[in-house]
């Protein structure tokens, strides 16, 4: 059956735990919207990351001892709020300056919960992630193993656990599993993915600005249509990578380290993801004030990570590395194919062209920030094609499936990206020129 | 030294309009994109059922339970298209029912290695039209919700 209110208040409610445990190890009250969407996806990112040693340790009880210390974590959160008594912060400035691109937006949003709540689980929406939500829920922790037998696709096993963990603890709450209660928590990611991104531009530009790029991302089909809708875990990444964007524009080190750790938790590539975001950070804050708490941190997520991919013992078969020169010689291929779906007007509109024009015009006239941001979305789209000069599948179906998924974890970095620039460029051929 | 667009007033105001073209060309090119998906997939939504199983499926699957014992290994063997629909089974009879899959080719060894493996006796072909996994006898349970092909169930041979 289609999800029901109970499983969106479900989902809700266990947003609020991952939020609690958010705040909790970032030791902080969230004094804004935007802070309480960071601690949202720390923790989560949390959450996720310690579902392995807790299966290790813990065994069929892990997904209830992690309800439980969401349980806790809210309590403590809830009670910290009662003694402190915070006045909650306006937001109203959004609304008068910026109706239309919010109406655009609020559009947008109604017709994804619509998909959502309507589509039922596409191929890996089902056959993956909802199907290691159900092994999760019955086994009550991670396993080594897939459904029983020698399952072709039981390379699932090793993926990151953060969306069928969540699927999870919804199914555990209602006390029943049923794929087709799954899809409120694709709601979730959804907004806050929409809210990361007015973060990340209104810490650095006006309201106006900021409600467009949430606009522009709302409308990337990738995002918010077929596979979003299908509960793939495509939009979840791009909902974390939103995330680090708008901690890195608002200069929220102490979310930071989290946030990138939470990359790892959502799909492979979120490795590379969180690698090149590491970088871009470093490169942008020339690793000044970077403490080793929060090294410490990012370390063990990975750690975490590649633990468990080795505990797994899954082997890798979708991408071979057969020599260089084979690599080599596919590139131009590679290319051409990548480039197709960058330029799919269909697929982005004029996305990408307009983030590789922003990139340019942020680079000459942007901060280190902005340059980092350019440079890292631009390392992503090429990190994201590499992987195909070792693919075993048909290169051209391959690239075709997967590319603009893909690109769409990398959407809200490119949106923030060109969005920032155009305010840049704005405000640099508005000054009045200059006295003689 | 060249005058740059902040000494040009007239300069600045055309890059200006440069500037709101292009966002404009951008903005209007996301809303048809992203719109026509909509629209698209909106369509395509009305048409989909409540559930990843049909309710042919959940038939289908409780004649199943109805004649194997919970606990029970059961293989799903499945031939040409009906590869979602055996992934459909495997997790619909999850977790009463351990469900083995396995696609064509299905050749007798790999069954009676799967079966001294995991001590099933009966089995459920999909496909069409349904591979034969050794079946002493079967019955039609229908047809493959959406598909062409067929359903089939029964015990094995000894």
């Amino acid at each position: 059956m289609r999800s029901g209110p109970l499983d969106y208040v479900l989902a809700l409610l266990i947003a609020a735990g991952f939020a609690a445990v958010g705040e909790t190890v970032l030791r902080r009250a969230s004094a804004s919207l935007a802070q309480w969407n960071s601690s949202l996806v720390a923790g989560m990112g949390a959450c996720a990351a310690l579902l392995f040693p807790l299966s290790l340790v813990a065994g069929r009880r892990a997904l209830d001892l992690t309800l439980g210390l969401m349980g806790l974590c809210a309590a403590t959160t809830v009670w910290r709020r009662l003694r402190r008594r915070e006045a909650s912060a306006g937001g109203s400035e959004v609304a008068r300056a910026a109706w239309l691109p919010l109406a655009i937006a609020a559009l947008a949003a109604a017709a994804f919960a619509v998909l959502d709540w309507r589509y039922n689980l596409l191929w890996d929406g089902f056959a993956a992630w909802a199907s290691k939500a159900q092994r999760l829920f019955v086994e009550g922790g991670l396993t080594r193993t897939w459904y029983p037998g020698d399952s072709y696709d039981s390379r699932y096993v090793s993926y990151p656990p953060l969306v069928p963990l969540y699927e999870a603890l919804v199914s555990r709450l209602h006390g029943r599993f049923d794929f087709g209660g799954l899809k409120p928590v694709f709601l979730v990611f959804y907004v806050s993915m929409a809210g990361s991104v007015y973060a990340a531009v209104r810490a650095r530009a006006s309201a106006r600005l900021a409600a467009w790029a949430v606009a522009l991302v709302l409308f990337v089909p990738a995002l918010s249509t077929r596979w979003a809708a299908g509960a793939y875990a495509d939009m979840p990444q791009a909902a974390v990578v939103a995330a680090v964007v708008a901690a890195a524009m608002r200069s929220d080190a102490a979310a930071l380290p989290w946030l990138l750790g939470a990359l790892t938790t959502v799909k492979p590539e979120g490795m590379i993801l969180a690698l090149i975001a590491a970088v871009a950070i470093a490169a942008a804050t020339r690793l000044r004030g970077i403490r080793l708490g929060a090294v410490a941190a990012i370390a063990a997520f990975v750690a975490v990570r590649v633990a468990y991919l080795r505990w797994t013992g899954v082997r890798e078969d979708t991408y071979l590395f057969r020599s260089v020169g084979f690599a080599i010689e596919r590139a131009p291929e590679v290319a051409r194919l990548c480039l197709r779906e960058l330029l799919d007007p269909s697929a982005w509109g004029l996305l990408w062209p307009a983030f590789l024009a922003a990139a340019v015009v942020g680079w000459r006239m942007g901060d280190a920030k902005q340059r980092s941001l350019a440079a890292a979305v631009a390392a992503g789209i090429l990190a994201m094609a590499a992987p195909f000069l070792f693919t075993t599948w048909p290169l051209e179906l391959h690239v075709s499936q997967a590319y603009f998924r893909l690109l769409a974890q990398l959407a809200p970095a490119a949106v923030v990206a060109a969005v920032l620039a155009w305010g840049r460029a704005w405000e640099r051929w508005a000054l009045p020129p200059p006295a003689a | 030294m060249p005058p740059d667009s902040q000494s040009r007033p007239g300069g600045a105001s055309r890059k200006r309009l440069a500037l709101n073209i292009a966002a404009a060309a951008v903005i209007a090119a996301s809303l048809v994109s992203g719109g026509a998906a909509f629209v698209r997939d909106l369509r395509v939504s009305r048409r989909a059922g409540p559930s990843v199983f049909t309710d042919r499926d959940r038939a289908e699957m409780s004649a199943v339970r109805a004649a194997t014992p919970p606990g029970s290994a059961i293989l799903v063997a499945f031939g040409r298209d009906a590869q979602w629909t055996s992934l459909l089974w495997q997790r619909g009879l999850y977790p009463e029912r351990d469900v083995i899959v396995r696609g064509e080719p299905i050749s007798a060894a790999a069954i009676a290695d799967a079966r001294r493996r995991w001590r099933f006796t009966h089995a459920v072909a999909i496909g069409d039209p349904p591979p034969d996994p050794g079946f002493a006898a079967h019955r039609d349970l229908g047809p493959i919700p959406g598909l062409p092909g067929r359903v089939r169930f029964g015990e094995l041979a000894p």
